[in-house]
């Protein structure tokens, strides 16, 4: 006759193989087991089975499984190669078109003051070249101020010759403030001029000769008309260039330094990158 | 260095420590993903799974079995996968050789010093035991693995399951008794001291 060997049972001889029993339980088996044959075969036959498990042959790992930043999560930073390579990039670029359009916008500039040489040719300018001098026109500012554009220098160069030839009566010269302090050359020879000879004179022989074509003295009344002409368009011309120029200048050399650094900066990471 | 200071290292998030901690024990883990789940590639994926969550949280690890807290989230990650695969079944794949066959006895089952017909009785004998565990519910499979392959004692194995101890200690014995039936059908496959029939 055979007793059912109960899961209580199973459990404790399981666990009286992994020596898992107090010291108590293993005792009460122990027991047990000097008496029961059928125990007996049930604690034989887990211990074998137990033991095959046991013998199955360790398993190696196939490959490693160490972990890269990225499947750890880590967040690499960005490389500044590729941004540095393209500030660079982009730097040269626009320097590349500023230059253009620079030397393009320069060379509008200075074509652009022709019409203004050819207003002066006419027999106006006599009166421009006077009108110009005044301390309150924008040219009246000094020498240097002169040099700073090509189109400034030439309205003065033709205005300062013609300003010998003015057939303009003193007191009309006075008036209208010709020999103002800052403006040197045409100032003086003008004062030299009229200081030494009669202007109506002078102005009455020209027209004689008929020399200047319309030497004549201007009544005032019209030159009322034409200084507002000439002093405008020099004025409105000179300063715009000027800081046109310094702008492009500016600009042109900041491009080039941000250029410049990043170029290096990109080969400096690049180096850093591949070694 | 010893295990503490590659665990307080990884822990301040250094990589190259954790790694050393990966190569320490990738065996264990590989093996305990194999025996829950059966098929290498399964175990392949489960393997980096747990160590990248291993990674991502062992600030949330307090001290004791290192291998047992290791042991615990790989083998979370097969029951996870074998719920994945009830809802997807598929068909297990087995290693097969250049002939598009199964292969019976994989290379690393593979003794260089064992007579060819030896392996081959030790090959098919291994067979016999691992397809009866694979006839185990994954949670008896689980406790075979920890307690009788990874050598795990009752508490640490209880400890990786996240049970009672008596839940260790039921589920150890019922799937000993298990595969005890199982390994019934290949006693001819078995050697004569392991022979398993009643001796009475």
């Amino acid at each position: 006759m055979t007793k059912k060997i109960t899961n209580r049972d199973l459990e404790t001889l399981s666990a009286y193989l992994d020596e898992q029993l107090t010291s108590r339980e293993r005792a009460q088996l122990e027991r047990r087991l000097q008496k029961d044959q059928e125990l007996q075969n049930e604690i034989e036959q887990l211990r074998r089975t137990r033991q095959l498990i046991r013998n199955l042959p360790k398993v190696r790992a196939p490959r490693n499984f160490t972990l890269s930043p990225e499947m750890a999560g880590i967040r690499k930073v960005p490389r500044p190669y590729p941004i540095y390579r393209l500030a660079s990039a982009l730097a040269t670029i626009l320097l590349a078109l500023v230059l253009i359009s620079d030397f393009l916008g320069g060379q509008q500039f200075t074509q652009a003051p022709q019409p203004e040489k050819a207003l002066l040719g006419t027999p106006a300018p006599s009166i421009a070249a006077v009108q110009e001098i005044p301390p309150e026109s924008p040219m009246g500012g000094g020498a240097a101020e002169q040099q700073t554009s090509e189109s400034t220098e030439e309205v003065m160069s033709l205005a300062a010759p013609s300003t010998t030839e003015t057939p303009m009566p003193t007191g009309e010269a006075v008036r209208m403030g010709a020999p103002g302090k800052t403006s040197q050359a045409p100032a003086a020879a003008l004062a030299e001029k009229q200081a030494s000879e009669p202007a109506p004179e002078t102005t009455g022989e020209a027209a004689a000769d008929g020399v200047i074509e319309g030497s004549t003295p201007i009544p005032p009344g019209e030159m009322t008309v034409e200084p507002e002409l000439l002093p405008t368009a020099i004025s409105e011309a000179t300063p715009t260039s000027f800081t046109r120029g310094l702008s492009y200048r500016i600009l042109e050399v900041v491009l080039a330094l941000i250029a410049l650094i990043t170029g290096f900066a990109a080969i400096i990471t690049r180096r850093g990158t591949s070694a | 260095m010893d295990e503490a200071a590659l665990i307080a290292s990884a822990k301040q998030g250094d990589l190259n420590s954790f790694n050393r901690l990966v190569l320490a024990y990738q065996d264990n883990v590989y093996h305990q993903a194999l025996r829950v789940l059966g098929d290498s590639q399964a175990a392949d994926d489960a393997t980096q799974e747990a160590f990248i969550s291993a990674f991502r949280k062992i600030r949330s690890y307090r001290g004791g079995s290192f291998r047992a807290w290791l042991l615990r989230i790989v083998t979370n990650a097969c029951y996870d996968e074998l719920r994945r695969r009830k809802r997807r079944p598929t068909t297990p794949l087995e290693p097969l050789d250049d002939a598009g066959e199964e292969i019976d006895s994989p290379r690393w089952m593979e003794d260089p010093s064992e007579k060819p017909e030896a392996f081959t009785e030790r090959a098919e004998l291994n067979r016999a035991i691992l397809d009866c565990m694979d006839k185990l519910v994954p949670e008896f499979r689980a406790v075979v693995s920890l307690v009788d392959i990874q050598g795990l004692d009752y508490a640490e194995a209880a400890e990786v399951i996240e049970k009672p101890l008596g839940t260790v200690k039921s589920r150890l014995a019922r799937a000993r008794s298990r595969l005890r039936d199982c390994l019934q059908g290949y006693r001819e496959l078995l050697p004569s001291a392991f022979r398993l029939e009643s001796e009475v």
